[in-house]
């Protein structure tokens, strides 16, 4: 079977690059753009991108341990 | 009397006779009267009312304004697009049923006394019930049973509240209240159950993705909006409602984590977009308003087209779970950019519908100077992206390779998808649209250099974290317990217990009894009897005792 050409080799390294750049842009754009701080504290360079990353990896790990309380099995309760 | 036809009558009547129609006049009939709803609202300007007597109490059944207008515009729209994604694929009963239950919606939107609200209310319950009933299981029959226990519990909770507020008050006039007296709590209880506020929310996603595929569409829509609509006509400004919308918001993103069953997972994030609505409704500003109000619009459309595209994706493939997909972009190109335009409007991303609106609520956060609220609700826009945002599209159309090639759905569950996709970026794109409807008047301005800038930056990076933290998002898939353990397992468990305590106690008392009895009966006649048969003579003889005791009594007592 074809792979569709997203999924072939060559394109997923091309894919990870394109969106490693449009990362870098963003952080990039911030020099040219000010973002305006609403809060003290808040007001720093790449605020927003630091606290969209560790507000997702805080919540997987909050995730990963109530987890171990509130996971069943698939069949339970049927 | 009434200058207007009511709206919610048109889909209601229209409901009931549709079993009786056959071919071209049925699907006349169900097209037809959302867009007569919609007619019947746009054509009149301003405020309407209509009274009418009833029993000795004034009731408002018509209160039309801006606020209701955009609720029975949005659910009009919901009705029509639903209907089109259902009408080839679900049963009469089903599509009869959705139209009772949009019409019913309408009629909470567009009541402006608490009878016939409460009337309205009830049909909702009932009709959505049915609505459930029809994906046909007998996990979509238990399920049903459950949902619509818990509804008619918080309509109780809802009528207990309007008798006492009428007996405290003798007004049945739906306006705004405050939480200080036992009859507004009442309300607010039966309120907040239908807007699945924890520990009150486990029914949603419990029943929700037993409905059939197109069910389900219909019901992401109606009940948790309607109560996002009264709670905003009831309790705004309560400041209660900031803490429970929070909540909301951090319970679902945890809960859609975790679940690999997508439609479930969508269910979650039903209850994730109506905490931020309810955060809104809690601020209670203008502009928080205005935001809620604009969130409740822009997530209807969303969320419908989210649950179509996972809907087309269940009905195609049979396969429920995250971990059985993946691949389908291939061979579901259409139902894949529907879905993930659905997933970047729910994100909140630039140029789609979630941006414009619920910006409007962080924008009153800040306005407000709650800097916890605000950098909740950051965390919330971060935490979207976890499930819905890119769990959800990610999984199911790229990913790994399921080797699935089902094919794109119907036509007409392709149209209506397609319809909403292109209203998901028509609002994002133009916001004035959404903005000219809205209760208050607009000077929000969301498209600003740094708005945006901030905006990419939050989304793009929590996008990040979650390609880097798959490895443990899909370890930890699976099912969960909700709040639906305590009364599923856990009193299951208790009343199971105290029934065999129960038993064993009679059995053992019976026992006695028949022992102490025989060993009496054989003392005084020397009748010797064994095993069942002792038992059925001890029986008859303690029956016969006790008749006779009866019939003594009464004679005595009539003596």
């Amino acid at each position: 079977m074809n792979k569709h050409r997203l999924l072939r080799d060559e394109n997923q390294g091309r894919l990870k690059m394109a969106g490693i750049a449009l990362l870098v842009l963003t952080l990039v754009a911030g020099f040219f753009i000010h973002i305006h701080a609403y809060f003290p504290g808040t007001g720093f360079f790449g605020f927003q991108a630091v606290f969209g990353f560790f507000a997702c990896a805080g919540l997987v790990l909050l995730t990963r341990l109530i987890g171990l309380i509130i996971k069943r099995r698939d069949n339970d309760h049927v | 009397m009434c200058s207007l036809l009511h709206p919610a009558l048109v889909l209601i009547v229209a409901g009931l006779f549709l079993p009786l129609l056959r071919g071209v006049y049925r699907n006349l009939c169900m097209f037809i009267a959302p867009v007569i709803a919609l007619v019947l609202v746009w054509t009149v300007a301003g405020t309407v009312d209509c009274r009418m007597e009833f029993m000795g109490i004034e009731l408002q059944v018509l209160h039309l304004d801006s606020l209701s207008r955009l609720f029975v515009t949005v659910f009009s729209i919901m009705a029509f697009a639903g209907l089109l994604f259902a009408y080839r694929q679900a049963g009469t009963v089903e599509l009869s049923a959705a139209l009772v239950y949009a019409g019913a919606s309408l009629g909470v939107c567009l009541a402006g006394d608490m009878i016939t609200l409460f009337i309205f209310w009830e049909i909702m319950a009932l009709a959505s019930t049915v609505v459930i009933w029809s994906g046909g299981t007998s996990a979509s029959a238990a399920a049903g049973m459950r949902y619509v226990i818990f509804h008619l519990l918080g309509g109780v909770l809802l009528m207990a509240g309007i008798i006492a507020w009428y007996h405290d008050t003798g007004a049945v006039m739906f306006s705004a209240m405050t939480l200080d007296n036992m009859a507004t709590w009442f309300i607010f209880a039966g309120f907040m159950l239908n807007a699945a506020a924890p520990p009150l929310s486990a029914w949603l996603a419990d029943a929700y993705p037993q409905s059939s595929c197109s069910g389900m569409v219909f019901l992401s829509a109606f009940t948790t909006k309607t109560a996002v609509y009264v709670l905003m006509r009831g309790f705004p400004g309560t400041e209660l409602l900031i803490i429970f919308g929070l909540l909301m918001i951090l319970y679902s993103i945890v809960y859609a984590l975790l679940e690999n069953n997508v439609r479930r997972m969508l269910a979650y994030s039903i209850i994730n977009q109506s905490g931020i609505m309810i955060c809104g409704i809690g601020i209670g500003t203008e502009l928080a308003l205005n935001g809620a109000a604009a969130h409740a619009f822009s997530s209807v459309i969303y969320q419908a087209l989210l649950i179509m595209s996972a809907g087309s994706v269940v009905y195609m493939t049979g396969k429920r779970n995250c971990t059985d997909l993946g691949g389908l972009f291939q061979s579901m190109p259409v139902t894949a950019v529907c879905g993930i335009i659905g997933a970047l409007a729910i994100s909140s991303f630039p140029l789609a519908s979630g941006f414009v609106s619920k910006s409007m609520v962080s924008q009153a956060g800040v306005d407000n100077n709650l800097f916890l609220v605000w950098l909740a609700l950051q965390a919330a826009s971060a935490g979207v992206i976890l499930h819905a945002g890119l769990k959800f599209p990610w999984l199911v159309f790229f990913h790994r390779d399921s080797g699935l090639r089902p094919g794109d759905p119907p036509m007409n569950m392709q149209l209506a998808m397609i319809l909403f996709a292109i209203l998901c970026l028509f609002i994002g794109i133009f916001p004035g649209t959404l903005y000219v409807m809205l209760p208050y008047a607009v000077e929000y301005v969301p498209y600003t250099a740094d708005h945006v800038l901030a905006q990419l930056q939050l989304l793009l990076f929590s996008g990040l974290a979650f390609f880097l933290m798959l490895p443990w998002i899909k370890a930890n898939l699976g099912a969960t317990h909700d709040f639906d353990w305590i009364y599923r397992v856990l009193l299951n468990r208790i009343f199971c217990m105290l029934h065999n305590v129960a038993s064993t106690f009679v059995n053992r008392a019976r026992d006695l009894v028949i022992t102490m009895l025989g060993h009496v009966l054989r003392r005084l006649n020397g009748i010797v009897l064994s095993g069942q048969r002792q038992s059925l003579f001890l029986s008859n003889a303690i029956l016969l005792s006790v008749a006779f005791l009866l019939i003594f009594l009464s004679y005595a007592l009539s003596a």
